[in-house]
């Protein structure tokens, strides 16, 4: 009877040892991924995820693969991943975790639009974290290249936050592309010269100078043919062209302004990023 | 939120497959936005025997193309395409080269089919393909076609 | 009765035990032959080729061998698919499906002449799939440029659909409409006309505008008494007249090399939508 009995628990407890098969083979992935074998994690949590027929372990699996993807920069792989997590869980906090996970990698590949989507529909669901979804959606504002907005998310969670500081400072920093252009239009050059150009912008109002002496002076001699040549051809080019660089100036300027601190949150920002 | 889920999970999936075919290691994300802002003028050359279509590279890129506006939407540039036509087949050729070109860049009704879309997102027109090389004027295009895995 | 319900109860659990989780080396050459399955299934070929390796390792198979194979393949690891199909041509149950999958992977490698002279040896032809293998030599012969059959005698083997198509190609390939340099230089004689003849009809206008206003403007400034102005205006001319002779001469090799790269385009695109007449093998997930 005895024996029995012995037999009957073993037999019992064999679902508990396949958990432990599944347990260690987790750990083993885990290990994988904490030394950086990202490709080879992936294949042991796939294999984990396999043979989890109860679907216990599917969550963490999925979830740890979104990581390994992400760590390795694929971040579409990584999305599809969080989605997955976020399906197989019905547990609120894994359920924020996977789908904070699809924000930040939404923020990361600049898709900011499905960004603010998920933001929104988190807002409803999960209205006691509020304050870490406003973090978010600065870092999207960010992303977007819109950091007067960034600056008013961050200044709602702490009006002295260090990413409402930098926002403000980018914002600052940056030139406005249709006072550059404006100011061309009026007087070649100046668009230039206030975007910090100076020698594009004095050789850009000499051009303009020059082609446009000869244009009139080809229309006084009664040249039609070369005053509609010059004209056309060289002052309207050149005036044309004077505009345009201020903008791309502008822009240009901007848009190194804008990277300088994405940078430097890439590199040196100790608080929470993406 | 579910057909968001959905869509993710079907656009995600035309792009998965494939990631994993060679083995990767781990990367950096960088933060910073691409500049899609096009540079007129590279200064790639070293040897003496092409210092004086540098100084003319140079002058016409400083003192008149960055000048003029975004007016060409080659590539490469004008300028570009004469100096390798130039360094390719010799400043006779070159220049006629350069002519034709000029003409078509100039061309009101332009045929925008006619040219592929290079990455940088302007017309590609390489200079090698107008040196007289007959059918080897698409031979790597010919290669990529060829090649069923794209 | 106790030791009856007892023996019962045990029976019961064994069987859910089973059904549940009771794999406790995930690594053995069964589980790795699963695992690798599922993942060829699911195209991740690379993380497939090293579960068949491993598993083949301990216990030979052909359909997994097979499969190692063609993951191999599906990755564009063209060499390594060759060898590992070449072990599955003899006393294998799809020594025919690896000969065909060897030639398909000379094709996808571009070796057309190893396709054909390969083909020749009855060794190696898969008499299995000799309809499809031949539509594939009759392709491979449209693509080598080196190379002109009468490719007539192939014909035969397509359905009146494919015949329609192949015909096409045929025509396409070796009678292309293409257009003569040498007569779009001459043309150019009268600045445009060449470009005219090679369809390019606003590089023509253009072409004739330069030539004929900056002959026009040098004639003009040179007869009103500016002559450096007209030298410099009549040199300008002369260069984009010449310009003009020799961009109509290119603009017709373009447009040639243009349609044979088109014909590639096509060709290549209909291969891929028949599958280069690849049979359909139940044994790999219903590929």
């Amino acid at each position: 009877m005895v024996k029995i009995l012995l037999l009957y628990i073993s037999l019992f407890s064999a679902p508990l040892l396949g958990q432990v098969t599944l347990q260690k083979q987790l750990e083993l992935a885990n290990n994988l991924f904490e030394d950086s074998l990202f490709f080879d994690a992936i294949t042991e949590y796939k294999r984990l995820r396999y043979f989890d027929r109860a679907k216990e372990f599917d969550f963490i699996s999925n979830f740890n693969i979104g990581l390994a993807y992400k760590a390795g920069a694929k971040l579409d792989d990584a999305a599809r991943y969080f989605v997955s997590a976020d399906l197989a869980t019905s547990i609120k906090s894994e359920k924020y975790l996977a789908q904070t996970e699809l924000v930040k990698v939404n923020i990361l590949r600049k898709t900011t639009t499905t960004a603010f989507k998920l933001i929104d529909q988190m807002e409803t669901s999960f209205p006691n974290k509020i304050d870490e979804l406003k973090y978010w959606r600065g870092w999207v504002f960010m992303f977007d290249d819109n950091w007067e907005a960034a600056s008013i998310q961050f200044s709602r969670i702490d009006t002295s936050h260090s990413l409402k500081l930098l926002s403000d400072r980018v914002q600052n920093d940056k030139y406005s592309v249709i006072l550059a252009k404006g100011l061309s239009y009026i007087v070649p050059g100046a668009g230039q010269i206030y975007t910090g150009n100076y020698l594009s912008g004095v050789l850009s109002l000499a051009w303009n100078l020059a082609t446009g002496y000869w244009t009139v002076s080809a229309i006084t001699d009664n040249r039609v043919f070369d005053a509609l040549m010059v004209g056309n051809l060289l002052f309207l080019r050149f005036y044309n062209g004077n505009v345009d660089n201020a903008e791309k100036f502008a822009i240009e300027n901007n848009l190194k302004v804008s990277n300088e601190a994405l940078l430097y949150l890439q590199k040196y920002y100790r608080g929470i990023k993406p | 939120m579910k057909i968001i889920l959905i869509l993710l999970v079907l656009t995600g999936n035309l792009c998965f497959a494939q990631t994993d075919w060679v083995k990767w290691d781990a990367e950096e994300i960088s933060y910073t936005i691409k500049s899609d802002v096009h540079q007129k003028r590279i200064f790639d050359d070293k040897t003496i025997s092409s210092t004086i279509l540098s100084a003319f590279k140079f002058s016409y890129g400083y003192l008149f193309s960055d000048l003029d506006g975004d007016n060409c939407p080659f590539h490469p540039t004008c300028s570009e395409f004469f100096i390798q036509s130039a360094k390719e087949n010799g400043l006779h050729l070159g220049l006629m080269m350069f002519t034709d070109r000029f003409a078509r860049d100039t061309n009101l009704f332009k045929n925008y089919s006619y040219y592929p879309i290079h990455k940088s997102g302007r017309f590609y027109d390489p200079s090698k393909w107008y040196g007289l090389s007959g059918d080897q004027i698409f031979e790597d295009e010919k290669k990529n076609v060829l090649n069923f895995q794209n | 009765m106790k030791f009856f319900f007892l023996i019962f109860l045990i029976s019961i659990i064994s069987i859910s035990a089973q059904e549940t989780n009771f794999e406790l080396d995930l690594f053995s050459k069964e589980n790795r032959q699963k695992f690798g399955d599922h993942l060829f299934c699911k195209s991740d070929y690379l993380r497939a080729i090293e579960e068949y390796r491993h598993y083949l390792e301990l216990e030979s198979n052909d359909t997994s061998a097979f499969k190692l194979a063609f993951s191999y393949a599906e990755i564009g690891r063209f060499n390594e698919a060759e060898d590992n199909f070449k072990t599955l041509f003899f006393s294998s149950e799809f020594s025919e499906e690896a000969k065909y999958e060897f030639f398909r992977v000379q094709f996808l490698k571009h070796d057309f002449e190893k396709l054909r002279s390969t083909l020749k040896l009855n060794t190696y032809l898969p008499t299995k799939y000799y309809d499809n293998i031949k539509k594939l030599e009759y392709y491979s012969t449209l693509l080598d440029e080196n190379y002109f059959t009468d490719t007539t005698k192939y014909f035969n083997l397509f359905s009146n659909r494919e015949k329609i198509e192949a015909r096409n190609f045929y025509t396409d390939t070796y009678f292309p409409q293409k257009k003569d340099p040498t007569l779009a230089a001459i043309l150019s004689i009268i600045p445009g006309l060449g470009k005219v003849y090679t369809e390019n009809y606003g590089d023509a206008v253009t072409a004739f505008l330069y030539s004929t206003l900056l002959t026009y403007a040098a004639i003009d400034n040179y007869s009103a008494g500016h002559k450096t102005r007209g030298i410099i205006l009549g040199s300008l001319g002369a260069a984009f007249y010449a310009g003009n002779i020799y961009g109509s001469y290119t603009s017709a090799q373009i447009f040639n090399a243009k349609i044979s790269l088109n014909i590639d385009q096509n060709l290549v695109r209909y291969l891929d939508s028949v599958n280069l007449f690849a049979p359909v093998y139940d044994f790999l997930c219903g590929k």
